[in-house]
C-alpha cells in the first residue's frame, strides 16, 4: 500500500513537473528562447560582414527601395566604390531621387559602418530579439551567397540576409513584415570585387560625410535630460530599445535618440520649440496611432509634429505599424491642467527659493 | 500696441534673451498696462521669497496647537417614538446642571467657542489654498519657446549614419506598383 502510495507520489511530481517545462518553453521569456535558438556561426558571418566590408576593394551599384503602407515605392540608385584604408565614395544616381550627388565616407571616420545597414550595438539587439539562423544558399548579382534570416518566435521570417562567399561582403538585405512582404530592400545589382579604377575613385568634389554628432550622451546625461522634462524613452513598443543617443549642441540642441529591434530602426530627433509652419511644405497631414502628425514617406518613414514645447521628428527603416506604434508611445497634445499647475508651482518654489 | 502677455513673467523671472529683454523693457517704458503688471509680478515675487524668512506669529501657533486637542462629543441621536409628531418638541435642556468648580467651567465654556476659531482657521487655510492655486495656474503658462524648423536633410544623414546606411538626400516617391505590399 505504501509502495504504491509512493508511486503515484512519484508519478504526479514528473506530470507536473513536465507541465512546468511546457509552460516555460511556451510562455517563457521569448527573448531568451531566440538567444537560445541563434546560429552562432550566423552571428559570426554578420559580424565579419561588416569588416569585410572594410577591408574588401569593390565597386557596385546598390539598389534600395521601399515601399510605404500605401503601396508606394521610393528607390534610389548609389554607386559604390570602396578603397580600403581609403574610404567609401558613394554617389547617388537617377531613378526617383530628385538630389542626386557624391558623397565620401572616411574608413578612419568613427562611424564607418560598411554599409551593411547595422552597428554592432544593433547585432547584439538582432540576438536578443530574434532567432538568428543559417538559411541555406541563395545568388545576387551572380554570386553564390550564404543565406541568413533572423526569425520571430513564431519562426517567420522577420530579415534576410545573403552574404558573399568569397569576400564576405553583405549583397543582399530585407525586411520583411508579418505577412513576409518586403518593406525594405538593398541589393546590389553588380558588385566587382576589385580595386576601382582611379578614374571612378578621383571624381569631382564629393560631400564630405561627418561622423555622427559628436556628443554622445551617457546615462547620467539622459536622466539629467529627463529630470528637465526632455521626453527620452528608454524603450519604444515592438521592442524598440534605445541603442545610441547623440546631441547636435548649439543655440537650439538637438537631441536624436535612435532605438531598434536589431532589424527596424527609429531614429527620434527632439528639439525645444514649436514647430514652424512654413517646413511643413512637402509634408501632408494624418492619423496615426490615434495621433495627429505630419507625414512624408521617402526611402525612410518619416513623421513631424510639436507637443508640450518639443518638437519631434520621426525618421524610420520599419515596418508601418511598428512606426505608428513607436509615434504613438511619444508625447502628444499640450500640457493639460494638473501639468499646469505643477509648472506653476515648481515656479512659485524657485521664486520663494532664495538660492535659486 | 501688443502688450507683453506671457512674456512679462519670464522678464521677471529673467529668462529672456539680451535681445527679448531689451525689447521688452523698451515696451516696459512705454506702456503703463504693462509697467504695472511687471510691478505686481515682482512684488509677489519679493513677498514669496520673503515668506522664508517670516515666523508665524505666537496667537497662530497657539491656535494650530488646539486644533489638536479631543473636542466635545458628538449629541445624542433623537430617535422618534412611535405616535410621535414630526415636529419636534421645544428643545429641553438635557444636560445636567453644572456643579463643577467655576474655574472647570470656563475652560468647558473656552471650548465651546473652539469650533469658531476652527473654521476660520479652515476658511483661510481654503482660501490659501485657492490662491496658491490661481497663482501656479497664473505662473504655470507654456514658457516662450522658439520657432524650429527641423533639418531634415541633416538628420537622415545623421540617422543613416547610426544605422550602418547609405545617406541618401530627399528622394521623390515613384509610381505605384502592383507587386508591393
Amino acid at each position: 500500500m505504501t509502495q504504491r502510495s509512493s508511486h503515484n507520489t512519484w508519478v504526479a511530481g514528473g506530470i507536473a513537473a513536465a507541465l512546468l517545462l511546457l509552460w516555460f518553453v511556451t510562455t517563457g521569456d521569448t527573448a531568451s528562447g531566440a538567444r537560445t535558438k541563434s546560429d552562432p556561426e550566423a552571428l559570426t558571418q554578420l559580424r565579419n560582414a561588416e569588416s569585410a566590408a572594410l577591408t574588401t576593394p569593390y565597386e557596385g551599384t546598390q539598389f534600395i527601395t521601399a515601399w510605404s503602407r500605401s503601396g508606394m515605392a521610393t528607390t534610389s540608385l548609389v554607386k559604390v566604390t570602396h578603397v580600403p584604408g581609403d574610404g567609401t565614395r558613394m554617389r547617388v544616381q537617377s531613378t526617383t531621387a530628385d538630389q542626386g550627388g557624391q558623397m565620401f565616407e572616411a574608413d578612419d571616420s568613427q562611424h564607418a559602418g560598411g554599409l551593411t545597414g547595422y552597428t554592432p550595438a544593433m547585432l547584439d539587439l538582432l540576438a536578443r530579439n530574434y532567432a538568428v539562423v543559417r538559411a541555406g544558399q541563395g545568388e545576387v548579382s551572380g554570386r553564390p551567397t550564404s543565406v541568413i534570416e533572423a526569425r520571430r518566435p513564431d519562426g517567420t521570417a522577420a530579415g534576410r540576409f545573403h552574404i558573399d562567399r568569397q569576400t564576405g561582403l553583405m549583397l543582399r538585405r530585407e525586411l520583411l513584415d508579418q505577412q513576409g512582404r518586403e518593406v525594405n530592400l538593398t541589393f546590389f545589382t553588380e558588385i566587382q570585387p576589385t580595386m576601382p579604377k582611379p578614374q571612378v575613385v578621383v571624381a569631382s568634389a564629393p560631400r564630405m560625410i561627418e561622423a555622427p554628432w559628436a556628443h554622445e550622451l551617457a546615462g547620467a546625461e539622459l536622466g539629467s535630460l529627463r529630470y528637465r522634462g526632455w521626453p527620452v524613452h528608454s524603450d519604444l513598443p515592438d521592442r524598440l530599445s534605445l541603442y545610441d543617443a547623440r546631441q547636435l549642441d548649439g543655440d537650439g540642441p538637438v537631441v536624436h535618440l535612435s532605438y531598434s529591434d536589431g532589424l527596424s530602426v527609429v531614429s527620434v530627433f527632439v528639439q525645444r520649440g514649436t514647430l514652424d509652419a512654413g517646413s511643413l511644405a512637402g509634408w501632408h497631414k494624418a492619423t496615426r496611432g490615434g495621433r495627429t502628425v505630419y507625414l512624408r514617406d521617402t526611402v525612410q518613414q518619416r513623421a513631424m509634429w510639436a507637443s508640450r514645447g518639443y518638437v519631434f521628428t520621426v525618421l524610420a527603416d520599419a515596418p508601418p505599424p511598428v512606426v505608428d506604434s513607436a509615434v504613438a508611445a511619444l508625447p502628444h497634445g499640450e500640457t493639460g491642467f494638473w501639468g499646469r499647475i505643477g509648472r506653476g508651482m515648481d515656479r512659485l518654489a524657485s521664486w520663494a527659493n532664495p538660492f535659486d | 500696441m501688443s502688450h507683453l502677455g506671457q512674456r512679462l513673467t519670464a522678464l521677471v523671472d529673467g529668462e529672456l534673451g539680451h535681445a527679448e529683454r531689451d525689447k521688452a523693457l523698451v515696451h516696459l517704458a512705454a506702456c503703463d498696462q504693462c509697467r504695472a503688471e511687471a510691478d505686481a509680478l515682482r512684488v509677489l515675487k519679493r513677498r514669496l521669497r520673503a515668506m522664508g524668512d517670516a515666523l508665524p506669529a505666537d496667537s497662530l501657533i497657539r491656535r494650530l496647537q488646539a486644533m489638536g486637542e479631543p473636542g466635545d462629543p458628538l449629541p445624542p441621536a433623537i430617535r422618534r417614538l412611535p405616535g410621535q409628531s414630526r415636529t419636534p418638541a421645544p428643545a429641553r435642556p438635557t444636560r445636567p446642571r453644572d456643579t463643577r468648580p467655576a474655574a472647570r467651567r470656563r475652560v468647558a465654556a473656552d471650548r465651546r467657542r473652539r469650533p469658531r476659531g476652527r473654521y476660520l482657521v479652515a476658511g483661510a487655510a481654503a482660501l490659501a489654498v485657492l490662491g496658491i492655486g490661481s497663482a501656479a495656474f497664473a505662473a504655470g503658462s507654456e514658457p516662450r519657446t522658439p520657432r524650429v524648423s527641423p533639418s531634415i536633410e541633416q538628420f537622415a544623414v545623421e540617422h543613416a549614419l547610426t544605422s550602418g546606411d547609405v545617406p541618401l538626400t530627399d528622394p521623390k516617391p515613384a509610381e505605384k506598383t502592383s507587386d508591393s505590399p
